[in-house]
């Protein structure tokens, strides 16, 4: 019983690691599409 | 240490590396190759002389500075010999793309032409701001007066631009007793239990500071003080109320009273959340995040010193989320957001809210300030 409970959990980890770091790098893309467009 | 000494040589670089030519935009008002002359330079503007072939006078151009929502803007102006818009180009801004056709779409630059410098050339008078890009619309117009007024130099005029007043009306009102609200719960404690109180202000938060006035504490807005582009007083005393209200509450009590109480995008995914089925990760996995936030705000604040331009750190998905105006890498990170939100509690606050980081520095730095200075009472007394 204890065994899919630490998957389920394990699972929720990786999806919220993959979440963040996904979001991170959009944000990045932004930031930087921002600043290229005040280069000359 | 080493993030605050970066900081500080981003900023020293981007202060030195300002581009200050300003005659390279005359070409964006008269035919190129137009001989021209510099007449009067001051720290809003220059005012050059366009001479025709024969070296005669033809007209007037000004290339003047305004204040914008991302930054300065130039706006580049050409005036008849009897003080008439002629041609305007606006050849610098930071304003974000989306916002900026809005303008361009809604024909706003048109208003100008045809304007003598006597005119008023006032917001919400004979000039009609373009809704939802007001800020944008004040900084051109500001820029277009900084020129009027280089213009009614070299003419001679007598004419004396009005004192704008400080526009305090309903919703800088509401801003003020929202804060009011949240100072009062939290400091005073008036509540055995403010959950309810809480939830009051997230849902006058949504509509109020969210959905009807759009102004969330924004990144954009506390770097805008940082570089020194803040807006005019005059014209936007609800940005002033908003950073310096829980900046300065932040600073003097040491208590966050934004995030979680007065922050739009807390109210958005807190519904999600209750909407949606919540998981919890484990208390490792949101420990390993903590820097995320932190790492976001130093970088977005290297961009906004190195090019001088707050605008860089307006990332936040609450920008587009209340606007419906973006680019569409923001379209996916407020989806992305969004669907965190739904599955974990106040995603985007927790892993990657730059101003929340901001609101935890202030509050980390008072308390180191706090405890220093007494123990060095301490000390003192001690001897």
């Amino acid at each position: 019983m204890e065994q899919p409970v630490k998957e389920k959990s394990k699972a929720i980890d990786i999806f919220l690691i993959v979440m963040v770091s996904f979001c991170v790098l959009i944000s990045l893309v932004v930031m930087f599409v921002k600043a290229s467009g005040l280069i000359d | 240490m080493l993030a605050l000494l970066s900081l500080g040589l981003a900023a020293l670089y981007g202060f030195t590396h300002q581009d200050l030519g300003y005659q390279e935009y005359i070409p964006q008002v008269v035919p190129e190759n137009s001989e021209y002359t510099e007449l009067i330079a001051t720290s809003q503007g220059v005012l050059y002389a366009i001479l025709d072939a024969e070296g005669q006078l033809q007209s007037y151009v000004t290339i003047s500075q305004g204040q914008g929502y991302g930054g300065p803007l130039l706006v580049a102006l050409d005036w008849s010999l009897d003080g008439i818009i002629l041609q305007i180009s606006v050849p610098v801004h930071h304003e974000d793309l989306p916002w900026w056709r809005v303008l361009e779409a809604r024909h706003f630059f048109d208003q100008y032409i045809g304007r003598g410098y006597e005119e008023p050339i006032q917001i919400h008078e004979d000039i009609d701001a373009v809704s939802g890009s007001t800020v944008s619309s004040n900084g051109v117009a500001m820029a277009v007066k900084a020129g009027r007024l280089l213009v009614v130099k070299e003419l001679g005029s007598d004419y004396k631009d009005p004192l704008p007043g400080i526009k305090f009306g309903l919703p800088e009102l509401l801003v003020c007793l929202g804060i009011a609200f949240v100072f009062w719960v939290r400091t005073f404690r008036p509540f055995k239990n403010p959950k309810y109180a809480r939830y009051l202000a997230l849902t006058y938060s949504f509509f109020i500071v969210g959905i009807w006035l759009s102004v969330p504490l924004s990144l954009n807005n506390i770097s805008s003080f940082l570089v020194g582009y803040a807006p005019s007083v005059e014209q936007f005393i609800i940005f002033y109320i908003v950073v310096w209200g829980i900046l300065g509450l932040a600073i003097l009590f040491g208590k966050n009273y934004y995030c979680y109480w007065l922050c739009p995008f807390a109210a958005v995914q807190e519904g999600l959340h209750f909407i949606g089925e919540g998981v919890s990760p484990s208390a490792k996995t949101q420990k390993r995040f903590k820097w995320v936030r932190y790492a976001l705000l130093w970088l977005a604040l290297m961009l906004v010193f190195v090019f001088r331009a707050p605008n860089v750190s307006g990332f936040e998905p609450w920008n587009l989320f209340f606007s419906l105006k973006g680019d569409f890498p923001e379209w996916i990170l407020l989806i992305a957001t969004l669907a965190g939100a739904l599955l974990f509690y106040n995603f985007w606050c927790n892993y990657l809210c730059p101003v929340g980081a901001s609101l935890d520095i202030i509050i980390k730095a008072r308390k180191w300030v706090g405890n220093k200075w007494n123990s060095l009472l301490k000390k003192k007394a001690r001897r």
